[in-house]
């Protein structure tokens, strides 16, 4: 996606323009629920806070500045973490052994029980994270965001981004290591 | 580059050098390499990432214009005007200026009071300042 395009169709939403909005909905609706799934591992909850993330990005789209510091995609992901992060405080907290639902992306492949339960366990690993060190992962391992823009999402220095990752990592090699000892699964 | 910093990079960023650090890469590869004990501690970062890689990405379930046409039929907030900019005049003076302008002022009315003065020539003087006048040869004046 490339930034400057990004800026055109927001100030263009600003103005009103509800095809440029359409398009920077259709560019960006993958990654935000990509995110929120991840972040909250609830598709339907996931839906929830994309929608309402976008609904923000339209309504506010008149108040986008271009020169306003964050780019655009960055900004995006730091209110889907925001709306993520708010809505999991008000239900705290999904136990481990209630593993977070993560629907399969292929309905009808003949995967096996071991590999469902080793995605649910993957699923509750991260839900056991704390907010920030599981939006940094998912930000910067799932979603191939550069340190700078996890930074900008998360509101934090571009320093404490690794911090947090190898804090995120080394509890999720905690939590799995029975399952990393057990399946020997290499990549 | 050393083990140390190669190591930081795999506990944070995972055995997949795309993922790591772009400026760092190259001289982590470089290691990598030669290095033998660099290359078990890649081996020993693998399976962490092979088990985060099993969770599906997920394509999202909404339409993307559809979701886009319903929401952009509500209203959009206009742009807030922040009180202390509304309150703000247009053009603002420095700090600087009050202290200039009373120096300007100070100029003009000087300049308008000499203008306006009904002359310097000496009996105008002396009605002005008898005293001056009766000084005759003295040298100075008394203060």
């Amino acid at each position: 996606m490339d930034p400057a395009e990004d800026e055109e169709l927001m100030l263009a939403s600003g103005r009103g323009d509800r095809a440029a909005f359409a398009e920077l909905v259709r560019r960006h609706l993958g990654r935000s629920n990509a995110i929120a799934v991840r972040m909250l591992g609830s598709a339907a909850e996931a839906e929830e806070v994309v929608q309402e993330a976008l609904l923000r990005v339209w309504q506010k789209a008149p108040s986008w500045r271009k020169d306003g510091g964050a780019r655009v995609s960055t900004w995006m992901a730091r209110v889907i973490v925001n709306l993520c992060i708010d809505r999991r405080r008000r239900a705290r907290s999904v136990p481990l052994e209630e593993a977070p639902e993560m629907p399969d992306p292929t309905p009808g492949a003949d995967e096996t029980l071991a590999m469902d339960e080793r995605r649910q366990r993957v699923a509750a690993a991260l839900a056991e994270l704390p907010d920030r060190q599981r939006a940094a992962v998912v930000l910067s391992y799932y979603e191939g965001l550069s340190n700078a823009e996890v930074a900008g999402a998360l509101e934090i220095s571009v320093g404490a981004v690794e911090s947090l990752l190898v804090r995120a990592r080394r509890s999720l090699a905690g939590l799995l290591a029975d399952l990393a000892r057990t399946e020997g699964v290499v990549t | 580059m050393n083990l140390k910093r190669l190591e930081q990079i795999l506990a944070a960023y995972g055995a997949k050098p795309e993922r790591w650090p772009e400026a760092e890469r190259p001289a982590a590869l470089a290691l990598l390499a030669q290095d033998a004990r660099a290359q078990q501690l890649l081996r020993e970062a693998r399976p962490l990432d092979g088990l985060l890689d099993s969770l599906p990405a997920q394509a999202p379930h909404l339409d993307a214009s559809s979701l886009a046409a319903r929401l952009s039929e509500r209203p959009q907030e206009p742009i807030p005007l922040r009180p202390s900019v509304a309150a703000r005049p247009r053009w603002r003076i420095p700090l600087i200026m009050p202290n200039l302008i009373g120096l300007a002022a100070a100029a003009v009315a000087g300049f308008w009071i000499g203008w306006t003065n009904p002359g310097t020539d000496g009996s105008k003087v002396t009605e002005l300042v008898p005293y001056i006048a009766d000084l005759g040869d003295e040298e100075s004046l008394p203060w």
